[in-house]
């Protein structure tokens, strides 16, 4: 159905190739991932086969890549999405429309589809995505779970033959992954083919047989998902484990505690989790209760010490509290009961040090060198800070990055980036908020082995991820939050 | 010149009508525009001289911006329609000036047209909202003086609200001027 | 899906059923009536019937609350038209009386613009939008504007966040004015770079959906409700009113 035949691309205004003789095929049902390390051109290949090129992206392109034995964007970008569709990663982009049914309607109406049939349609997706409860919902009280089902919905409408997904597991806690996953394969018993490009295989298990590699442009190794059980390959091509726990076995903070009865309060402390609150840790919390304006009341009397010098993984599906713990935690928000002290000092940000998840937003200087200078250097710039700044950069492997925009970094080299700079200034603790979301196997380990060290120096580390790679390779304890929605 | 950033599907000018990607990225800065205004009329008060020039500052950054981005003929005045028709829905403000408001951002962009327009000369963004945000101050303190006819004393309020907003659109080409710099150094901006 | 269109979907908060194309109509005509007329007693017909709208609309203490900030930007004005008299002798010598038209339009102004403002939410306003056949090259930016702000407010509240995160210690409106130009760069760099990001993806994502130009977005309504052409038909009384006010008192009105 799906015949790529050395295809080659070069970006406008580039002198090197995005992609390099690329050749493969696909049936109808069948599924693959497509990996590779960060700028391998997954995301490039996948802009060519959902025909953005040449219409809507320019350059050079050479070889076929052909749909039914029509090419790669014939008739131009809309036309051709009539077969191959593609989820981008940021689902927010996706809605044009207010509410879930409304946006489904007029992708339908973009289509030329109108009136019952629309409304039919419409009604069908949404009960085979679990969403028919939803399709009134607007668009921003939707979780990002909801939101990219909701956009997958859309794109399926009118049954294209190929869905081409990028990164969609950058923004999902295991349990929308595994919804996800569901409706993944709903579609392909359906008859569609699937494209997947992802950094994590584990999700991709059982869905996903075939797999294709990339790396700078080429195709870096064929074969089945199964393959990248060998860890030699693995770390040839730079690539993430396809096995991932589906807990870590760790132990719970010390003086883990809640007064609330667990499933009330929401947490999985795994075992040891009762112990007494007065262990030999500096940061403490006692006796915690939040809620935001209207909200349910979180943490059920959460007691618990953060070791310095030890990283705490702090797992759990989206909105039940990870983020509004850390937050608590460097006093950006404040407790409705309860305490957090520091040394017996209250919590405050002059204390600890977070980065969001959001790298955009952390990033506000010319170079890269001078946004680690801002960070590292309060009182400006002297030979000493520069060479600390470029110090840290290397540990990152951002040294070759130095007199580059910030803003012109890859979203893993960004990532990296922000938390080189919450590491920048000595703190008592460092909170994480998904800092390997868009991170490849290789940067996976460097990142693991850089907030390893970071706690090495000092700081008590909290984590807030979905990775469950990452808390395997750096964490030395971990709690799970399950609690109300926030 | 116009613009085509191979990397992340920017805006390609051509002549003829507006391509979807150049109305969504025109609603985008539009939208921008507001929601900054409105953050910092919540942070300074509305009428403080200080969020005046800000809030107008922050505007014609932003069109500078969209210029070089969306540079074609019509964009400044589709922008300004936009805007205005924004705070017509949201606020009821402006609709009795709208028309000449429009008329006279369009005249400021066909004399910019000898010489290739923006798409030649990516400069003329500068003296294009400089010369339209004069004429629509202008024309809005006209419209203001319908109001206060009976009265004209108290346009005093109307022309010092405009004249601090002026400060600020001018203030504001500097920093547009600059961050379209750095954004073409990052390479979201492409020549 | 007749759901997706059902009339509550237009219920503000206020306590009329009225559908937005009916608030901006009535905010329409009354901006205008009230630049076209010049008598007071004309104005104040004009006034009373849109006070009567604006209580049917809003809360007591919220129109209260915008009646008082009214009197004061009017107090403000007074003040600067006196102290400009000091400058230009001939302004104190204008009657004062004749101040009391601008403010009778500035509250007529205020009447009809709370319960626009206060009751239309911006997804219904985007909806009104799409049956006002508008050109497309108008109304996909203005879609796009309206989906977007809240967008981009949440963005600037994380942006002031993220601010306040690497550079404490050194926050405080009194950092941020004696540097205005870091001012200028944390936070304007990642709103315009967010800007240029969000206008490609969402550029790309609706030609990959095959939204054109003129793609017509197609929000249906139920007919115009009671409420509707109730305030509709009382608003063209009102005006018609004040018009043969305006005709009749001009002559003893107003100069």
């Amino acid at each position: 159905m799906l015949k790529v035949e050395s295809l080659s691309y070069r970006h406008a205004h580039s002198d090197r190739l995005a992609l390099k003789d690329v050749s493969f095929s696909l049936d109808e049902g069948q599924s693959m991932l497509l990996a590779g390390r960060s700028g391998s051109g997954k995301s490039t290949l996948l802009s060519v086969l959902a025909g953005l090129v040449p219409h809507f992206l320019k350059g050079a392109l050479a070889g076929r890549a052909e749909l039914d034995g029509r090419e790669a964007g014939a008739g131009g970008v809309a036309e051709w999405g009539r077969g191959a569709r593609l989820m981008l990663q940021n689902s927010e982009a996706q809605f044009l429309a207010g509410t879930v049914g409304e946006e489904i309607l007029l992708t339908l109406r973009c289509r030329g589809v109108i009136g019952p049939e629309a409304g039919e349609i419409a009604r069908e997706r949404l009960a085979a995505l679990g969403l028919s409860a939803l399709k009134d919902q607007s668009v921003f009280k939707l979780s990002e779970g909801q939101k990219q089902k909701a956009v997958l919905a859309a794109l399926t409408a009118l049954r294209p033959k190929l869905l081409l997904l990028d990164e969609p597991s950058a923004n999902l806690d295991p349990v929308f992954l595994e919804e996800l996953k569901k409706a993944l394969w709903r579609l392909r018993e359906d008859g569609l083919a699937l494209i997947v490009a992802d950094h994590r295989p584990y999700w991709l298990k059982g869905l996903c047989r075939k797999l294709l590699v990339l790396d700078d442009g080429a195709v870096a190794y064929e074969g089945q998902i199964e393959d990248l059980a060998d860890q030699e390959r693995r770390s040839r091509l730079g690539l993430r484990s396809p096995d991932v726990p589906e807990k870590p076995s760790l132990p719970p903070p010390s003086g883990f505690r809640r007064r609330a009865p667990e499933e009330e309060a929401g947490f999985n402390g795994t075992d040891g989790s009762d112990q007494a609150a007065d262990s030999g840790g500096e940061i403490r919390i006692e006796n915690l209760y939040f809620n935001y304006p209207g909200g349910p009341e979180l943490f059920g009397g959460l007691s618990l010490t953060l070791a310095y010098g030890e990283v705490t993984a702090l797992t759990g599906p989206s909105g039940r509290g990870k983020t509004t713990l850390a937050r608590l935690l460097c006093g950006l928000e404040k407790p409705a009961r309860g305490r957090i002290t520091y040394d017996g000092q209250p919590a405050g940000l002059e204390l600890a040090q977070v980065v969001l998840q959001n790298a955009d937003h952390q990033l506000y200087m010319p170079t890269v060198l001078s946004e680690v200078i801002l960070a590292v250097g309060a009182g400006g710039r002297t030979p000493e800070v520069e060479a600390g700044a470029r110090e840290l950069l290397a540990s990152f492997g951002l040294l070759g990055l130095a007199s580059r925009h910030p803003q012109s970094l890859s979203g893993g080299e960004k990532q990296r980036l922000v938390v080189a700079l919450g590491l920048a200034r000595p703190t008592k603790l460092l909170a994480l908020d998904e800092p390997t979301s868009g991170l490849d196997g290789q940067n996976l380990a460097l990142m693991a082995a850089q907030i390893t060290k970071a706690a090495q120096a000092g700081p008590a580390v909290l984590l807030v991820t979905h990775d469950l790679e990452l808390v395997g390779l750096c964490a030395a304890r971990h709690l799970e939050l399950f609690g109300p929605m926030t | 010149m116009s613009s085509d950033n191979p990397a992340t599907g920017a805006v390609i000018s051509r002549p003829g009508f507006f391509q979807t990607r150049e109305l969504v990225t025109i609603g985008l800065f539009s939208a921008a525009a507001k929601a900054s205004s409105l953050i910092l009329a919540l942070a300074g008060g509305g009428m403080n001289p200080l969020t005046l020039i800000l809030k107008s500052a922050v505007q014609s950054a932003l069109l500078v911006v969209l210029l070089a981005k969306v540079p074609r003929t019509g964009t400044l005045t589709l922008s300004n329609l936009v805007g205005a028709l924004l705070s017509f829905l949201l606020m009821g403000q402006h609709v009795i000036s709208l028309p000449g408001v429009m008329a006279g951002t369009l005249l400021v962009e066909l004399l910019a047209l000898p010489g290739g327009g923006l798409a030649r000369r990516p400069w003329l963004a500068v003296p294009m909202v400089a010369v339209s945000e004069l004429v629509i101050r202008f024309i809005n303190i006209g419209v203001s003086y319908l109001g206060v006819r009976e009265q004209p004393g108290l346009l005093a309020m109307v022309v010092a609200v405009s004249a601090f907003g002026y400060l600020g659109i001018l203030l504001g080409l500097i920093g547009g001027v600059r961050m379209t710099g750095e954004l073409r150094h990052a390479g979201l901006i492409q020549d | 899906m007749r759901a997706l269109s059902r009339i509550d979907k237009y219920r503000g908060g206020g306590r009329l059923i009225l559908r937005p194309e009916t608030r901006l109509l009535l905010t329409v005509a009354a901006s205008v009536s009230s630049l076209a007329l010049g008598d007071p007693q004309a104005l104040s017909l004009l006034l009373a019937f849109s006070l009567l709208y604006a209580a049917a609309e809003t809360k007591f203490k919220t129109l209260l609350l915008a009646y008082a900030f009214m009197g004061l930007m009017c107090a403000l004005s007074l003040a600067c038209v006196w102290l400009l008299g000091f400058i230009f002798p001939p302004m104190r010598e204008a009657p004062l009386a004749g101040a009391i038209s601008p403010f009778i339009r500035l509250g007529v102004s205020l009447n009809v613009i709370l319960p626009l403002a206060l009751n239309s939410k911006l997804t219904e306003l985007a909806m009104a939008l799409g049956r006002l056949h508008l050109p497309g090259f108008l109304r996909l930016p203005l879609m796009v504007t309206i989906r977007f702000i809240p967008v981009i407010l949440n963005d600037l509240v994380q942006l002031r966040e993220a601010v306040g995160i690497r550079f404490r210690g050194r926050r405080g409106f009194l950092f941020w004015l004696r540097h205005p130009l870091t001012w200028w760069r944390v936070f304007f760099q990642p709103l315009i770079v967010r800007l240029i990001r969000s206008a490609d993806e969402l550029a790309m994502a609706s030609e990959l959906k095959g939204l054109e130009v003129n793609t017509d977005f197609g929000s249906s309504a139920e007919p115009f409700s009671p409420d509707d052409r109730l305030v509709g038909l009382t608003a063209a009384l009102a005006i018609i009113l004040s018009a043969l006010a305006e005709f009749f008192l001009s002559g003893s009105g107003h100069a």
